[in-house]
């Protein structure tokens, strides 16, 4: 995969990779969630200036050891599990081709780059809930639509007390926790 | 006080910029312009190593509601932790209430 931007170009190699069995398990958590926590989504955000990487920020990949120790190198192509590599971090974002989806955003022209792996359902429920928002928030999003100072009154009431329901709800999780 | 200006030549048009520090701080709402003045603010929490304390945007009254919906809405029910891991305070800007 490779990514232009206006003064950089940046190669990210996509592998078939083939778990082994040890590692198999492991891997899949990725996907589907461990011990009722939500499942984990790598992530590479890298920012460049005048061509040059200046920082970079990766969340839940394996590094090239941990990829080389874990797996080996799949030569069949339609491996279920695979690779982005980043060479300037030396990482790597592992895809499950069946369970995954891939979402590469460039901005600033191409300078920042962000790679986003998430399972499908749970992409497909960020969706149903943006599309909520924006069904329910659609005309203060607007710049074109006016809203009354009585409509404005209820939106600033309506998100405060969803602080306060939101609060409330982790106070009942916390004590239901600690009666279990 | 003397205010030091940048005059930025666009042909037709010359927009006068207050030189660094002396920029009126606006409505932090960057999905299109606005010009209406603050009076909310959300402070969230910061994550980072580095870390130099909790951040405070702030935003017109409609901005706010909007900003903080979304904040609850999308960003907290999408990322770990809980309220507090992306909410430090809100409200008015002169009474914000922390949590």
């Amino acid at each position: 995969m490779r990514i232009d931007s206006t003064d950089r170009s940046v190669d990210f190699p996509i592998k078939p990779w083939l778990a082994n069995d040890q590692s198999t398990e492991s891997i899949r958590s990725w996907v589907d969630g461990e011990d009722g926590l939500a499942p984990l989504q790598p992530t590479l955000v890298l920012h460049s200036e005048g061509g040059i990487l200046r920082d970079a920020r990766v969340d839940h990949a394996l590094d090239t050891e941990q990829l080389e120790h874990f797996t080996r190198a799949a030569e069949d192509e339609d491996s279920p599990w695979w690779v982005i590599e980043d060479p300037n971090t030396r990482t790597g974002l592992l895809v499950s081709r069946e369970h995954h989806l891939v979402t590469v955003e460039t901005d600033d022209d191409g300078a920042t780059v962000h790679i986003h792996v998430e399972p499908r359902r749970a992409k497909a429920e960020r969706d149903k809930q943006r599309d909520r928002f924006a069904r329910r928030w659609g005309p203060w999003l607007d710049p074109d639509a006016a809203l009354g100072p009585d409509q404005i009154r209820r939106g600033i009431a309506r998100a405060e007390e969803m602080v306060l329901e939101l609060l409330a709800e982790e106070t009942t999780d916390d004590s239901e926790d600690s009666d279990a | 006080m003397m205010s030091t200006k940048i005059t930025l030549d666009h042909g037709d048009i010359d927009i006068d910029l207050p030189a660094e520090g002396q920029r009126p701080r606006g409505c932090d709402w960057n999905e299109s312009v606005c010009t209406d003045t603050p009076t909310h603010t959300i402070v969230v929490p910061d994550h980072d190593e580095d870390a130099s304390g909790p951040h405070a945007s702030t935003y017109c009254a409609r901005h706010y509601a909007v900003s903080l919906a979304e904040l609850l809405t999308l960003h907290v029910q999408q990322c770990s932790g809980g309220v507090r891991e992306h909410l430090s305070a809100y409200g008015e800007i002169s009474a914000p209430r922390w949590l």
